[in-house]
């Protein structure tokens, strides 16, 4: 749970990225804009649980999960947002997996380069079918 | 801008996911949240700022405002306007000047004492001021209702 007031705000600064993403360069965004566009983000997480929970309550589950999120946007007149989200999720869960790959292979042999380890692992292989 | 932010999709979001996993558990009727879900919701979050702020930008265009700022005005007319951004009127209703606030309160006390005098000399213009003081007085009891929330 939250202790503190702020810590129902989202942080200033990667909306601050996010917002220069969104406009042409020569635009800038004015203060109280930005502010009001930080706690419309807030209440955007919050809305879209709230519809996501609904869902995960009415199959009894305890847990959100991605497709309650993604089935409470679609909901919410948010449907654009989908295809994005999908491919995004797809990605991160790739380089999740290969995140995991990487620590397997750091615990073996420090070395991060993964090709070397592969070929030794390889040779090693071979090594015992001859014997 | 559409390649650079397809390329954004493959790195990670730029919102934090602890603080999103926060907000998303002071909700009170949520137990537990997916990890995989707050992922997904960091970066909804991500895309909504950026929709918000482009539909702003094309209602300044629109208007042929030659400012380089985009103010919180053309934010407020897209959240009014649009219906999918309806979560959103209480918190961000339209800026009004004092003395328009001044007229509805004024308005409003007369009504409440029962004075119905001036009502049917400017009949026509009650209802659009009407609205508006309904939104600020709205937007005060969310205001309220959020900082219950979080305490």
């Amino acid at each position: 749970m939250a202790e503190r007031l702020e810590d129902l705000n989202l942080p200033n600064a990667p909306i601050q990225k996010i917002i220069k993403e969104a406009l042409p360069e020569s635009v800038h965004i004015g203060k109280d804009a930005r502010s009001a566009l930080s706690r419309a983000a807030s209440v955007f997480v919050l809305y879209i649980t709230s519809q996501a929970s609904k869902q995960a309550q009415k199959f009894k589950r305890k847990t959100l999960s991605g497709q309650d999120v993604m089935n409470a946007l679609s909901d919410l007149g948010f449907e654009e947002f989908l295809e994005p989200l999908e491919e995004f999720l797809k990605s991160f869960q790739d380089s999740k997996g290969m995140q995991k790959k990487r620590k397997m292979k750091n615990v073996t042999a420090d070395d991060p380069e993964i090709a070397e380890v592969d070929e030794i692992e390889d040779s090693a292989d071979e090594n015992i079918e001859d014997d | 801008m559409n390649k650079r932010s397809g390329f954004k999709m493959a790195t990670k979001p730029v919102l934090p996911l602890n603080r999103v996993c926060t907000i998303m558990k002071s909700s009170s009727d949520v137990d537990n949240v997916g990890k995989d879900s707050t992922c997904l919701m960091a970066k909804a979050t991500e895309l909504f700022i950026k929709k918000l702020v482009v539909d702003g930008y094309k209602k300044m265009k629109l208007e042929k405002s030659t400012s380089k700022f985009l103010h919180y005005q053309s934010l407020a007319d897209i959240v009014q306007m649009d219906e999918k951004y309806e979560f959103l009127r209480d918190m961000m209703p339209k800026k009004i000047t004092v003395r328009e606030y001044k007229k509805i309160m004024s308005r409003k006390r007369g009504d409440e004492s029962g004075i119905n005098t001036e009502d049917s000399s400017d009949n026509s213009g009650s209802d659009s001021e009407d609205s508006t003081s309904s939104t600020s007085r709205s937007s005060r009891s969310a205001n309220s209702v959020i900082t219950l929330d979080s305490d």
